[in-house]
């Protein structure tokens, strides 16, 4: 016959009060919620930015000026659009000095669906120049890329046939980038050819915007990799010296002013994150406070029976402890419920780069979640358990004599 | 086990002023004797039972079991020889009412390391206190005789040297009362030294005792 242990009288007690369990259950489920969320959160900010950072080959970006802020919604959010400047500006830039490379993307937007299997942004790269797209398509598909393929975001679906149909035409897609937390998950990439190829289709379809755009003349911008030991202020100076209407955009500032940003959301997210352990904290005491009080007589009474401090200390743990382990799966498993499924919805309505951790980053937050939830409860319970272990048996038991 | 108490005081607190809740007792209690304590209400008998249990110290004067002091002992040596020489009977109901009655009376093996339930015993007990029905029972369906009985099988359960009851007869029938001072007088015929509190003159009609008022003691028979 086995002993009744104190693990068996904690879980006993706690079932006295099944609504007040189930209050202190759902306190410590919601800040596990919270907190995973919000160290999802941060990591998916975190993991964005380093993408995005590690996306951009180049050190400058030219577009036409007045379309920074288009330029980032397309390669931040994936907002369709497109804008142009004269080609002829590409070679000119590749002549000032401190230029080490120069290439040009050119975009487009494919129309609805009655052309289309999906809407998409396309991004044009020139194969002869590009050193921006080219080595990201090197990490999934080794091979040269054949005429007419595609290459395309994470979030582009692709049929079984491998094909998306544009304008009429089917075109092969060749791979599928990594997921980057970018606009560059929604958007399909091609060499000129190809751009063109859909330029043609596009046009014998019927379809009238075709007739102004002409990559052979067009670009959208242009990426600008700078010669080593030159200072990019300087090589700014010298092409806008060069050159009038362009909008030079620095890589590394636009990255810091993301990181920026970013920063005041995090420490947003920290203080709010704060205040919520340590109102829970506070709420936790004394609901542990007030419910150890009303027991100060059965305390007593194992007291009396033999039971030393140390065999209270894990009466009151335990407790401390089960409520802590519910709350904490209880939280976790809602964040997993919530923030999985819909890590796609929630990273398109955020105005920032935002990739999902990984699956090992993910069970690391998990973890570390749960552990915070571990500790919230029994952390809560130290001074009533300290204040329970003090109280001298003989005064409890005669209290309200 | 003999009990000894040497000059023993015991004062507290009441409205900012001291007052002794038990002064200057001498006593001596043989191994195996049954004694009653008698004595009206707040005349210090539960503070001196309390200070033989070591659930509240002397603020003067010493306490010996076998010659041990609490005083000398740690909490966990205090809560062993509590937990295996000392079967206490409090006052009022004190049974765990999340805890079924077999629970209850297994309740003193959960604080002691040594010693595993022995179920024959428990058996065993319940049944001589007429509670072996009540076995799957939570005390809030028992009346109050029956709960007392409980009381009792958590005291002896262990086989403790020493059995201290606090007015177990208190709120009880004629009956009923009849019964529980039967079994107690039946522990000590097994050995044990039996220390009974009691306010009701009837039961302890022939007995021996000391009879407690304004905190001293006197022997009375």
């Amino acid at each position: 016959m086995k002993k009744i242990t104190t693990g068996r009288i904690a879980l006993s007690n706690l079932k006295q009060k099944p609504f007040r369990l189930a209050g202190l259950i759902l306190l410590v489920a919601v800040v596990t919620f919270a907190f995973f969320g919000t160290l999802l959160a941060l990591a998916g900010l975190k993991n964005g930015t380093e993408s995005l950072r590690g996306r951009m080959g180049a050190d400058f970006m030219i577009v036409p000026i007045g379309y920074e802020k288009a330029t980032w919604g397309i390669l931040l959010k994936g907002e369709p659009g497109y804008f142009y400047l004269d080609k002829s500006v590409e070679g000119k830039i590749r002549d000032i000095k401190g230029v080490e490379k120069v290439t040009s993307q050119f975009y487009m937007a494919s129309s609805g669906q009655d052309c289309c299997d999906i809407p998409v942004q396309f991004i044009g790269f020139d194969s002869g120049t590009d050193f921006v797209v080219t080595p990201w398509i090197k990490q999934v598909f080794k091979n040269p890329l054949e005429e007419g393929a595609l290459v395309v975001g994470s979030d582009i679906e692709v049929p079984g046939n491998e094909k998306l149909l544009f304008y009429g035409k089917e075109f092969p897609v060749a791979a599928k980038l990594d997921r980057t937390g970018t606009g560059i998950d929604q958007s399909v990439f091609a060499d000129t050819d190809t751009i063109k190829a859909l330029l043609k289709a596009a046009k014998e379809e019927g379809f009238t915007f075709t007739d102004s755009v002409d990559p052979d003349i067009s670009v959208s911008n242009l990426m600008v990799k700078i010669e080593k030991g030159y200072d990019a202020e300087e090589v700014k100076h010298n092409i806008r010296v060069a050159m009038d209407g362009l909008q030079i955009i620095e890589t590394t500032e636009m990255i810091r002013s993301i990181e920026d940003n970013i920063g005041q959301i995090y420490l947003f997210m920290k203080v709010v994150l704060c205040i919520l352990v340590f109102i829970s904290v506070i709420t936790l005491t004394i609901m542990f406070s007030v419910s150890a009080n009303e027991r100060r007589k059965e305390f007593a009474i194992i007291r009396m029976l033999g039971a030393k401090k140390s065999s209270l200390v894990n009466i009151l743990g335990k407790e401390a402890l089960i409520v802590s382990a519910a709350g904490g799966i209880l939280g976790v498993l809602a964040g997993i419920l919530v923030f999985i499924p819909f890590r796609t919805v929630i990273g398109n309505s955020i105005d920032f780069p935002y990739l999902l951790p990984g699956v090992l980053q993910t069970v690391g937050i998990l973890v570390f979640s749960m552990t915070v939830s571990l500790v919230l409860c029994p952390l809560s319970s130290s001074v009533t358990i300290f204040k329970i272990c003090r109280g001298q048996t003989h005064f409890i038991m005669r209290e309200g004599e | 086990m003999d009990i000894e108490l040497r000059e023993a005081s015991r004062q507290f607190m009441r409205r900012g002023e001291n007052f002794f809740a038990i002064e200057n007792i001498d006593l001596q209690i043989k191994q195996g004797e049954f004694l009653f304590l008698t004595g009206s209400s707040g005349s210090g008998k539960t503070t001196l039972l309390h200070i033989i249990c070591g659930l509240l110290y002397p603020t003067s004067g010493k306490v010996f079991l076998d010659g041990n002091q609490w005083e000398d002992m740690t909490d966990k040596q205090a809560s062993i020889f509590r937990n295996r020489q000392i079967g206490f009977i409090p006052q009022e109901e004190s049974l765990l009412s999340n805890l079924t009655v077999f629970e209850n009376i297994c309740l003193p093996y959960t604080f002691s390391k040594e010693t595993e339930v022995d179920i024959e015993k428990v058996d065993q007990t319940a049944e001589r206190l007429k509670i072996r029905q009540f076995f799957n029972a939570y005390p809030k369906e028992l009346s109050g005789g029956e709960k007392r009985r409980v009381m009792i099988a958590r005291a002896v359960i262990l086989s403790p040297k020493i059995i201290i009851a606090d007015e177990p007869t208190a709120n009880l029938d004629e009956e009923n009362a009849k019964e529980v001072m039967e079994i107690l007088k039946e522990i000590n015929r097994e050995g044990s030294t039996v220390l009974v509190s009691t306010h009701e003159k009837e039961i302890i009609f022939g007995s021996n005792g000391y009879e407690m008022k304004h905190g001293s003691l006197k022997k009375w028979r």
